[in-house]
């Protein structure tokens, strides 16, 4: 907890993210992917890659109900993926404020770690990427974030 | 010596070499599994991220109730 309380200080930079749970989908489908690139320069350490501990809860209930993972394969999956959970209390703070930013109110948490962070959010979900949300964070779709540390 | 011979600087880079190698094994492993477990369910990845969201509509309202109070 005392690490995040040192790092989330709001000064993000486009080195460090937060990742949206369809760009981890992606990634693990084709790891040579634009998605599957972003989890490698993760592990390469060219990036910090962050999500939120409500996208693990989701990643584990859908590899579970959808695909029929059990328990321990999904640990196998999870501790796989070169990524740092930021836990509720960082981002709940900003969870009001982020519904009234984007349209659909279960993606809110992303965007409120998002402006609770200073961290950018990667995601191929339209809705994250609209007008208003765009005024709020910064966010981008996952070739235009995977080429913006290529060049 | 092996160190040098193989290219590297220092005991540390190589050992960073060889984390980061190893995280890049686990991750096509879990890579294998997702997609060989979509294969046998005869699913998409659309299907499968469509499903999340699904997830987190419910899971929204669980932890965070109706309007974003917990």
């Amino acid at each position: 907890m005392k690490l995040f309380e040192l790092n989330y200080s709001g000064n993000g930079s486009e080195k460090t993210v937060i990742l949206d749970t369809n760009v981890i989908y992606s990634g693990l489908h084709k790891p040579t992917g634009v998605c599957g690139r972003i989890l490698v320069a993760g592990i390469d350490r060219l990036i910090e890659l962050h999500s939120i501990d409500f996208a693990k809860e989701e990643l584990t209930t859908n590899l579970q109900r959808k695909m029929g993972f059990s328990r321990k394969e999904i640990l196998l999956i999870i501790e796989a993926l070169p990524i740092t959970w930021i836990p509720r209390d960082i981002y709940q703070p900003n969870l009001q404020r982020a519904i009234s930013i984007v349209k659909t109110e279960q993606d809110a948490p992303f965007v409120a770690a998002s402006i609770a962070t200073g961290f950018p959010l990667i995601s191929g979900d339209r809705h994250m990427r609209t007008v208003a949300v765009k005024r709020a964070i910064r966010a981008y779709e996952p070739r235009e974030f995977l080429d913006s540390i290529s060049t | 010596m092996a160190k040098m011979e193989m290219g590297f600087k220092s005991m540390d880079e190589m050992l960073g070499k060889m984390a980061s190698e190893i995280a890049k094994a686990r991750l096509l492993e879990a890579s294998v599994r997702f997609r060989s477990r979509l294969k046998r369910k005869h699913l998409t990845l659309p299907e499968v991220t469509s499903s999340g969201e699904a997830v987190r509509i419910e899971l929204f309202r669980k932890w965070f109730g109706k309007d974003g109070h917990s």
